[in-house]
């Protein structure tokens, strides 16, 4: 099978797309910065459960680069180690819906007929419910945490791939390729998973990377209403709300984890415009 | 002998809409290559798509050495698949843009059983037997042109050994000089490799290059037949005349009077009748086709 990502294209197309190059380099970063957490941090101990009531609310100074929050944490190292939590939610929402939308999109799309029907109709249902909604159902079942933001998240999100999924393979599924490979006598399974999937994926790799941000911050709306990551896990979201209340007076507590997200949510957008590029075989790369 | 492919009282519809009935043909080799002629909407591509098992028939039978596709399951079904292959009108269509040459070719070769290290050579030379440079293997459809896509499509369907060869339209979206090249290959494969075609045209010439007999369709019911020749040279019915005398020529072409009639106005007798200059009151009838050289008609030719 013919690789999804070429390597060779996207070299080629980090000459010339500058933004989705910095966009990568950037996440890039942000992802080591998180794995080195702990060696990074000026206060390691503030990113799990320390804290200095004495150090309150202090703004930022050369000791403490991005000020302390409400119980006197550094703020750079929570969001160092936020980092951790937040692109562990991404990733896995992200995984579980994608993996979860496209393959029942892609099946519902190519198979049609009554198999089409029950999925699609099945995936209205969830999306019928307000999101919020059914994460509070999930979390009467499932303990508060960081697990329960990710079951609760991508049990949401999954839908809107299998429709994007879904439409994207009703395109491919009449193409004479399609009709080639059938007429070759290959089994329905391999089409999906040879033909059928590899090119209805664009549409749901730029999606996966529009939709980092808004998870970030969906995760943050649950950690709000108490059911995804709770203290003294450091997470972007919580910090934002937990800091919410003094943003007039004392702004850094809200404003870099909030930076944070908008950096991190801004260069998953631009890489995802890159990658749709990238992964355009028509596009021509010399 | 049983046919490789018998068709028998064939009809195709979609939703309301019959693109083709009643239709009966052996698709035998001994009795060479067949054409299915006609313009656009008459059904011929209703009937590629039947042959290659990808619409359903509404009614009747396509019996692969004498059972029928329907029923086929394992490896009758895969036997049927293997020497039955397609090539469409549009390479660029037909091949999966995310695949190199290679990679189309070697997957058709897998589904033939060639595996491992007989593969390479193998494609190579499916790529010398359509004239195409080795190298050109790493390439993807987009960095091809419209005659060399056509040409990988045509290596893919070689690549399983079939015996027929459904050609839906396989020059009409390339340029004259390219076509004369394809039509080339196509009679080479035809005599080199003993494949028989079934050519799905609007193209007489290319009927009459290609095959040995000819099937004229007009609004989903075939209205002529015969050996290629007796049809395209003496057309028994008006329709067939007014198509060959429609071929654009240098000195210009004559154009088919009227319009497609729709499906439903095909069924009160004969369909043709609307745009017939030998219609009268007993074509209120449908004709039946009989003979060798058939012709559908109340008031034929010859």
């Amino acid at each position: 099978m013919s690789a999804v990502l070429p390597v060779a294209r996207l070299r080629s197309l980090a000459r010339r797309d500058v933004l989705a190059t910095i966009a990568a380099v950037a996440l890039a970063v942000i992802v080591l910065a998180a794995l080195l957490a702990p060696w990074l941090s000026p206060y390691p101990a503030d990113g799990t459960s320390a804290t200095h009531p004495a150090d309150s609310l202090l703004g930022p100074t050369g000791s403490h680069w991005m000020g302390t929050d409400a119980v006197g944490r550094d703020v750079l190292t929570r969001i160092l180690y936020g980092a951790r939590t937040s692109l562990l939610i991404v990733a896995a929402v992200l995984a579980i819906s994608a993996f979860a939308g496209v393959l029942l999109g892609c099946i519902a799309g190519y198979a049609g007929g009554w198999v089409g029907d029950v999925i699609m109709r099945v995936t209205d249902v969830f999306l019928a419910f307000p999101a919020l909604l059914l994460s509070l159902a999930l979390a009467v079942i499932l303990r508060p945490g960081v697990g329960t933001a990710i079951i609760a998240i991508a049990a949401t999100w999954w839908p809107w791939y299998a429709r994007l999924s879904c439409a994207a393979a009703q395109a491919v599924r009449g193409r004479a390729y399609v009709d080639s490979a059938r007429c070759l006598g290959l089994p329905r399974w391999r089409i999906v998973l040879e033909h059928v999937l590899p090119n209805s994926l664009t549409p749901v790799i730029v999606q996966l990377s529009l939709d980092a941000g808004g998870v970030i911050l969906t995760a943050a709306a649950l950690s709000y209403l108490g059911l995804g990551a709770v203290e003294p896990t450091s997470e972007w979201g919580l910090m934002v709300q937990q800091g919410q209340e003094s943003f007039t007076t004392e702004w850094w507590v809200v404003t870099f984890p909030g930076l944070a997200i908008l950096v991190t949510a801004f260069c998953f957008n631009m890489l995802g415009e890159g990658l749709r590029q990238a992964l355009d075989p028509r596009r021509v790369i010399r | 002998m049983t046919s490789l492919l018998a068709v028998d009282g064939l009809a195709v519809r979609y939703g309301h809409q019959l693109a083709l009935r009643d239709f009966s043909l052996d698709l035998d080799p001994a009795l060479g290559s067949v054409a299915v002629v006609g313009e656009s909407g008459s059904g011929k591509t209703s009937l590629a798509r039947a042959l290659l098992g990808l619409v359903r028939p509404a009614e009747g039978t396509i019996a692969f050495q004498g059972k029928d596709i329907a029923g086929l399951r394992g490896g009758a079904a895969r036997e049927w698949r293997r020497r039955v292959q397609p090539v469409f009108q549009d390479g660029q269509e037909a091949l999966d843009p995310r695949r190199t040459v290679e990679s189309a070719l070697r997957e058709a070769l897998r589904v033939g059983g060639l595996t491992g290290a007989r593969v390479p050579a193998r494609i190579e030379e499916l790529l010398a037997s359509v004239e195409l440079d080795p190298r050109l293997a790493t390439r993807r459809p987009h960095e091809l042109s419209g005659g060399q896509r056509q040409r990988v499509a045509i290596a893919r369907a070689l690549a399983v050994g079939p015996e027929l060869l459904v050609l839906d339209e396989p020059t009409s979206a390339l340029d004259v000089t390219v076509q004369a090249r394809i039509i080339a290959l196509l009679e080479r494969i035809k005599e080199t490799q003993g494949v028989q075609l079934m050519l799905i045209t609007h193209s007489i010439a290319l009927a009459d290059r290609l095959t040995e007999r000819t099937v004229v369709l007009f609004n989903g019911r075939e209205v002529e037949s015969g050996t290629t020749t007796e049809v395209l040279r003496s057309p028994r019915h008006p329709y067939t005349a007014r198509l060959i005398a429609s071929t654009p020529t240098l000195w210009g072409a004559l154009p088919a009077p009227g319009t497609q009639p729709s499906a439903s106005a095909a069924t009160s007798g004969c369909a043709y009748q609307t745009r017939c200059p030998r219609a009268d009151d007993d074509c209120a009838v449908v004709p039946l086709l009989t003979g060798l050289h058939g012709a559908a008609c109340h008031h034929p030719l010859r």
